[in-house]
């Protein structure tokens, strides 16, 4: 018969000022424990100018070389996500500056798990200049693990389409040409398929915390 | 002329500097005479060896009365000199050539990464990452600004 008297010993003892006291602990408690909880289970953070697509797209599989005359086939792109720019050697102006921010994106990433750091590879526009040696000579100048991929003239378009991306010849002065071409930068998922598109202008902190929020939406923890 | 000077204006206005690349010890071209115009923050960019062309951005200030109208570069290191205006539109970059850059009195004109640029083409030597390397606007009406850019990216 203790348990009940008790019980009513502190229902007595609830007087109107303790119950708005009790009231108000039990609100600040809920408050701390919800930010509490919604600080660890809350959505990770969106990107700021990546466009995530709903559909990813394949990438098409046709025949290239990286800079270093390796074969590189769609294999290549499984299984890791892979930054994928469109440019050409004999650019003076975008290519370089945009190498130049990717290689500071990178430096930014460096912390990330291994498995989780993306490739950085430029796709030539311009494979009839575009020698494997010439891109190796310029791609790892702007960071030792960039690639430079050369795609034949043939399978160029078909690629490109694939991606999203355009390109065209210009002529350039009296005897030289340029090659107009897509400066979005295209995030490829580890089943080899464009998942996100960035479009310029780019930051190396843009483009690093927009990877890193993809990478991080895809496996949050 | 006169009313395509404002227009290009804002053209060059509306091309946003690259955050990642701040501007550069100033490599300047001052004179005694107030009207004198002014080039600052010149710089090269870094290519990989062997490369024999690349780009140089620089701002270039007209405090005089009249348009600057610049109709060529030279530079003892290269054998050909381009002045390209880059134009990104719907994401896709078209470069083409620009024969002369006019500044508007009072106004600065920035050559700067995704705009307006020196294409420097047909290098005599190694492009150096650093240092100095010496270049001349030509103005129309035959004057010359002489100036120093500076080899290498600015910050980095």
């Amino acid at each position: 018969m203790a348990g009940p008297a008790r019980g009513c010993e502190i229902m007595a003892r609830m007087t109107p000022a303790n119950t708005v006291v009790a009231a108000i602990l039990l609100a600040v408690f809920a408050a701390v424990a919800g930010a509490w909880f919604a600080g660890r289970h809350s959505a990770p953070a969106q990107p700021t100018s990546a466009q995530v697509l709903t559909t990813p797209r394949p990438v098409p599989v046709v025949p290239g070389v990286d800079h270093a005359g390796k074969a590189f086939s769609r294999a290549e792109l499984e299984g890791r996500w892979s930054l994928v720019f469109f440019g050409f050697t004999h650019c003076p102006d975008v290519c370089p500056a945009t190498l130049h921010v990717l290689a500071g994106a990178r430096r930014l990433l460096d912390d990330l798990p291994a498995q989780d750091l993306p490739q950085v590879l430029m796709i030539s526009v311009d494979p009839g200049r575009d020698t494997t040696e010439r891109l190796a000579e310029y791609v790892p100048f702007f960071h030792p693990e960039f690639r430079g991929l050369r795609v034949a003239d043939e399978h160029l378009p078909e690629l490109t389409r694939g991606f999203g991306a355009t390109y065209g010849y210009a002529p350039l002065g009296e005897d030289s040409y340029t090659v107009d071409h897509t400066t979005t930068l295209f995030l490829v998922d580890r089943q080899a398929r464009v998942a996100a598109v960035l479009p310029g202008p780019h930051t190396a902190e843009g483009v690093a915390t927009d990877l890193y929020r993809i990478i991080k939406l895809e496996n949050p923890r | 002329m006169r009313i395509l000077l404002p227009l290009f204006a804002a053209l060059l206005c509306g091309c946003a500097p690259d955050p990642g690349e701040p501007a550069p010890p100033a490599a300047e071209v001052t004179s005694a005479a107030s009207d004198a115009p002014a080039i600052r923050d010149a710089w090269i960019r870094p290519v990989p060896p062997g490369a024999r062309m690349t780009a140089g951005y620089l701002s270039l200030h007209n405090p005089g009365p009249e348009p600057l109208v610049v109709v060529g570069v030279e530079s003892p290191l290269f054998g050909s000199i381009e002045m390209h205006g880059t134009v990104v539109e719907d994401g896709m970059a078209r470069m083409r050539h620009q024969e002369t850059v006019t500044v508007a009195p009072g106004e600065t004109v920035r050559f700067e990464p995704g705009g307006l640029h020196l294409m420097l083409m047909q290098a005599a030597e190694e492009i150096p990452a650093s240092g100095t390397i010496e270049l001349s606007l030509l103005l129309e009406g035959g004057e010359r600004l002489d100036f120093a850019a500076q080899a290498g990216q600015p910050g980095g």
